[in-house]
């Protein structure tokens, strides 16, 4: 017969503490998923079940999604993956973290719901009747078997808001070929899109786009479907009133994203 | 592998799925929606409190839809209202009431949410106490407090035990500390009611009263006569005391508005009092209150 207890010291082996407050897991062995409101910056402190502490680098981060991928050289024990579209209302859920110091703290609650929540975008939540608090975030949402169904991302109206662990999966594979341009846009009216921001070493900032450059002739939507359809985008831009054209790489490879 | 947490977790999402299908969503005007149950073919039975409007009341199905509803009417002092609604829009309520309830053991609260569709919180019962008069004068057959957290939306949520056994209907305004479930007994008794005439009424004397000591217990000393109440009609006086009410001893207020219940109205009750020193019986018949 298996327990609660049971069923969290499995989970607590597949759960780390990062930077001493924040929780992730170890998703496959040597990659760790937490919220990206817990990895922050590039490398991170990451301690196991055992007490080891090992140093870890980040991968890739969807501040969106409030997900964040780790690479951590650690042999604890890869969680196991859940079905987070079959999950039920009223279904017992367990979560692990280190909510307010404590290490390896257990919660237990149901499925309250899933879908979106008014307010946090399009997305889907996974909702549970379940206490959480700050130092959760990052750590597992598990069903009765100890399989992942979520990743506790925050507390709205004592509710416990976790990213389902399809969409999980969706960030970690589609994010091996996101396509990108690195710009932040503004629609101007009758004039195009005015680029605000550059990111460093993106595809734009590499085609020397420039803050104050005016996309124009182009409309968003054609923009996003040039960018899925072709790695290649021609961009029509005014710079000082000028026109100008150039063309622009901005399929990622995989290697250029975890460098 | 298959363990024991497993099989209850999912009997629990079976009892969700089970009875939720009775479960809408109300969206009254307020700044929350909430809940409803399908209690009886037709008649849809919610928190009173989250209705902000009488009309335009619409009623979110499982399907996503909404359907138009008829407010027949609302009891605050219980918490409940009841809406009119196409009994083909969803089932009815099939779950039977649960017989007897015991203290901690595990409840659901079952509500419908716009966006997400039905939704489930996990408690207990916590306190089982006797029937009683709500701050808002309701009376419910049994005082049902739950030890589970009542989110928004979920005024009005279905409340069920393990076995889909119907408890009653939560809402949170009952009692500062905890939500409690509106007893099976009492929304069947209160839909009834509403559906008959509208409301609930509210049975009448006339008299004002306050608690005295008496050698042999207590009574209620009669400190207000209203001219042409029943009371007044049936002979009491100022300083008469109230002893008994059909045999049964009054001590408080509160026992004579417990008696006080709808099927009391227009009987001939026996008033047993004390006057002067010596016992008198009246024949008192049970006004209606002004609505």
């Amino acid at each position: 017969m298996s327990h609660f207890g049971t069923v969290a010291e499995k989970l607590r082996r597949s759960t780390v503490r990062i930077d001493g407050s924040g929780s992730g897991v170890i998703w496959a062995p040597g990659a760790v998923v937490t919220n990206a409101h817990v990895a922050r910056t590039d490398r991170a402190k990451i301690e196991t079940w055992n007490g080891r502490t090992v140093e870890a680098v980040l991968e890739k981060r969807d501040p969106r999604r409030d997900l964040a991928l780790l690479h951590a050289p650690c042999d604890a024990p890869a969680i196991q993956p859940g079905d987070s579209d079959a999950l039920r209302a009223g279904q017992i859920v367990l979560a692990v973290g280190n909510p307010l110091g404590f290490v390896g703290a257990l919660s237990t609650g149901v499925i309250y719901g899933h879908g979106p929540v008014r307010g946090l975008g399009r997305h889907n939540w996974v909702l549970a009747d379940l206490r959480l608090a700050p130092g959760n975030s990052g750590g597992p949402l598990a069903d009765s078997e100890g399989r992942l169904v979520g990743i506790n991302t925050m507390i709205a109206g004592r509710l416990a808001l976790a990213v389902p662990a399809n969409a999980v999966a969706e960030f970690l594979t589609s994010a091996r070929d996101r396509v990108m341009l690195g710009v932040t846009l503004r629609e101007i009216p009758r004039a195009g899109l005015l680029i605000l921001e550059v990111a460093p070493g993106s595809p734009a900032a590499r085609a020397s786009l420039l803050a104050g450059d005016i996309l124009v002739g182009i409309t968003p939507g054609e923009l996003h479907a040039s960018i899925a359809g072709s790695p290649i985008l021609r961009l029509r831009f005014t710079r000082g009133g000028n026109p100008h054209i150039r063309e622009v790489a901005v399929r990622l490879r995989p290697a250029e994203a975890a460098a | 592998m298959h363990n024991s947490l497993t099989s209850l977790s999912d009997e629990l999402a079976a009892v969700v799925e089970r009875t939720g299908a009775s479960v809408a969503a109300v969206y009254g005007g307020g700044r929350m929606p909430a809940s409803g149950v399908h209690w009886k073919p037709g008649l849809l039975v919610t928190a009173a409190h989250s209705l902000r409007r009488d009309e335009e009341i619409r009623v979110g199905l499982a399907n996503g839809g909404a359907i138009a509803s008829q407010l027949l009417g609302r009891d605050p002092g219980t918490d409940l209202a009841v809406l009119k609604i196409d009994p083909d829009a969803l089932p009815a309520l099939s779950a039977a009431r649960a017989s007897s309830p015991r203290t901690g053991e595990i409840v659901l609260a079952v509500g419908r949410h716009r966006d997400i569709g039905v939704c489930a919180a996990m408690g207990v019962l916590s306190v089982i106490g006797p029937a009683y008069q709500t701050w808002r004068g309701g009376k419910l057959d049994a005082f049902l407090r739950l030890d589970l957290e009542l989110y928004p939306g979920c005024s009005g949520a279905l409340v069920v035990d393990s076995r889909s056994n119907a408890l009653g209907i939560a809402t949170p305004i009952h009692s500062r500390f905890a939500p409690v479930a509106i007893p099976a007994q009492t929304v069947d008794r209160v839909a009834a009611e509403i559906a008959r005439r509208g409301y609930v009424a509210h049975g009448y004397l006339g008299v004002g009263m306050q608690p005295v000591a008496l050698p042999d217990g207590g009574g209620l000393i009669v400190i207000s006569v209203e001219k042409n109440s029943p009371a007044a009609q049936a002979g009491f006086v100022i300083g008469d005391i109230l002893i008994a009410l059909d045999q049964k001893p009054v001590r408080d207020t509160r026992d004579v508005q417990m008696f006080l219940t709808p099927d009391n109205i227009g009987r001939t009750v026996r008033a047993s009092l004390l006057r002067g020193g010596e016992r008198k019986e009246l024949d008192l018949s049970v006004g209606e209150r002004n609505q």
